[in-house]
């Protein structure tokens, strides 16, 4: 997931008009931002059938809170802000269920590459399910810096919180996961590969 | 497990589908919020109910059936949608092609998709022209159509709507759709034509035949604005009644029109649509009470977004007793 490169008086030129019901400028934001807010969502919660709606609301806030939008941060990281938001409220409302990633169909699924696929994702279907189960705020602080390698201070901006904050949380978050999946060795190896790389 | 790192866990990308569907959403969403206004197409004065073969004349026509969401699991699809969702394109000749009571007929060059949801069946015109028929919905869900900006919602009808990059023209040979496109209602009826803009888009296709209707007065020609009215409060109750009266007039027209005098007696916007309601649907059964009704309601709304309408048929009524 790229950042969208675009200077802040670009981004505040584009905001304010898309805030005035310019459909173009929104269409614009839309276009430069909907992978990142997907993305964000997707590694917070995990696969879930819910995602179409979530980003729906994501970009409903965030045209909604456009007019707001001053360019302090890039409009790319803003955006991702809210989605964050958007992210914590779903958990917080009905917590939703990792689905099975296992089941999904993969067409590529062959060959070596295709068995480490179906591996990753039946790992992947657990340690989300294992996240569904603690604090959220917690696990949006491992999933975005553990699983998805942002740093600590990104992760601050994004949560309104700080580096020390978010470092605590994932700590927290950590010793919580370690806890539920001690019976699960390849589990616990795949969270510590996770760290590893982050 | 493989000593091989595993990485993170892969993030399954949506499809253009799911990401037209997506949009489509948001700017529907963005549109209403924006109008301040909540649906307010009237229901139909007379309906074409064509069942069309399931395919016919389909010498050109592609019709993909997209796959469902990707990362839909088993359990999850024990849940989906029924429907499936189908692009439709044609190339060098126009072709017909019916999903359930809805019948499309694409003109050349055009391509539209199709969600058969059975909750909220759409389609989007992505270029080109198409006639849609449209069965009496009778209490289901409405259909919609969205082409660019431009949104049209019917209950039963025959119409057609055009797109070419961001102009859009809807033309409708029967029954009452609504437009939203930018936030504006618009009603038209039957032989109304709208456009996006005055830039004509092409000459319409020839339309192709129509099934015979019932006998019925004939609609004026000019749209009617039906732009929201701040100063009379909108009830999400009084909507959900307005639909369940509009979903009532094939079967108990008489207890329709009963609903709406009753809805007429509130102080909410639907007051207005629900007594030219009443009034627009006894003059359609020969009612006595249709010129006391129309009468009412161009006097208590001179200026309502259905008065034109109101007029024109008292006017008939008065040719005509």
């Amino acid at each position: 997931m790229g950042a969208i490169q675009t200077s802040r008086a670009d981004d505040l030129a584009l905001a304010r008009r898309a805030a005035q019901g310019d459909r173009g400028a929104q269409r614009a934001v839309f276009a430069a931002h909907k992978l990142g807010v997907h993305h964000t969502l997707y590694r917070i919660l995990g696969a879930n059938r819910e995602i179409e709606d979530l980003i729906q609301d994501a970009f409903l806030e965030i045209f909604r809170a456009l007019g707001s939008f001053r360019g302090d941060s890039s409009l790319h990281r803003w955006c991702q802000t809210i989605a964050t938001r958007v992210a914590y409220l779903a958990i917080a409302r009905r917590r939703p269920v990792a689905i099975e990633l296992s089941a999904i169909e993969d067409s590529h699924a062959s060959g070596e590459d295709g068995h480490r696929l179906v591996e990753v994702r039946a790992v992947a279907r657990r340690l989300y399910a294992a996240l569904d189960r603690i604090d959220a705020n917690h696990r949006i602080a491992f999933a975005l810096v553990v699983i998805d390698g942002r740093s600590p201070s990104e992760v601050a901006q994004l949560t309104d919180s700080t580096t020390v904050g978010v470092r605590t949380r994932v700590f927290r978050a950590r010793r919580a996961l370690m806890k539920r999946v001690a019976t699960d060795p390849v589990l616990t190896a795949y969270i510590a590969e996770l760290e590893g790389a982050g | 497990m493989t000593q091989q790192p595993l990485g993170p866990p892969p993030i399954d990308p949506m499809s253009d589908v799911s990401w037209a569907r997506v949009e489509r959403e948001v700017w529907s969403r963005l549109d209403t919020e924006a109008s301040g206004a909540i649906r307010r197409v009237s229901p139909p004065r007379r309906t074409g109910v064509y069942l069309g073969a399931a395919v016919a004349a389909a010498a050109t026509v592609a019709i993909i059936v997209a796959a469902t969401r990707s990362s839909e699991s088993s359990e999850s699809r024990e849940t989906a949608r029924e429907d499936e969702i189908a692009r439709v394109v044609t190339a060098a000749s126009p072709s017909m092609v019916a999903f359930g009571d809805i019948e499309l007929t694409a003109a050349e060059d055009t391509a539209v998709v199709f969600d058969r949801d059975p909750k909220k069946p759409s389609a989007m015109v992505e270029h080109g022209a198409a006639w849609f028929e449209v069965a009496p919905r009778n209490g289901r869900a409405r259909f919609v159509v969205r082409a660019g900006d431009a949104t049209v919602e019917v209950i039963g009808t025959r119409f057609r709507v055009a797109r070419a990059g961001e102009h859009v023209e809807v033309e409708v040979d029967r029954g009452v759709v609504g437009v939203t496109y930018h936030g504006t209602v618009v009603q038209l009826v039957a032989h109304d034509h709208w456009s996006s803009d005055p830039v004509a888009i092409a000459p319409p296709p020839p339309s192709p035949p129509s099934p015979p209707s019932p006998p019925t007065p004939p609609t004026p020609p000019t749209p009617i604005v039906v732009a929201p009215k701040p100063q009379r409060p909108t009830t999400e109750a009084d909507r959900a009644r307005f639909e369940q009266l509009s979903a009532l007039e094939v079967h108990d027209p008489a207890t329709a029109i009963t609903g709406y005098l009753e809805l007429a007696s509130h102080t909410s916007s639907w007051s207005e649509l629900a007594l030219f309601a009443a009034g627009r649907l006894a003059f359609d059964r020969g009612d006595p009470r249709a010129a006391k009704l129309l009468d009412t309601y161009v006097s208590r709304f001179p200026d309502g977004a259905n008065a034109t309408d109101a007029r024109h048929l008292l006017a008939r009524l008065k040719s005509h007793p």
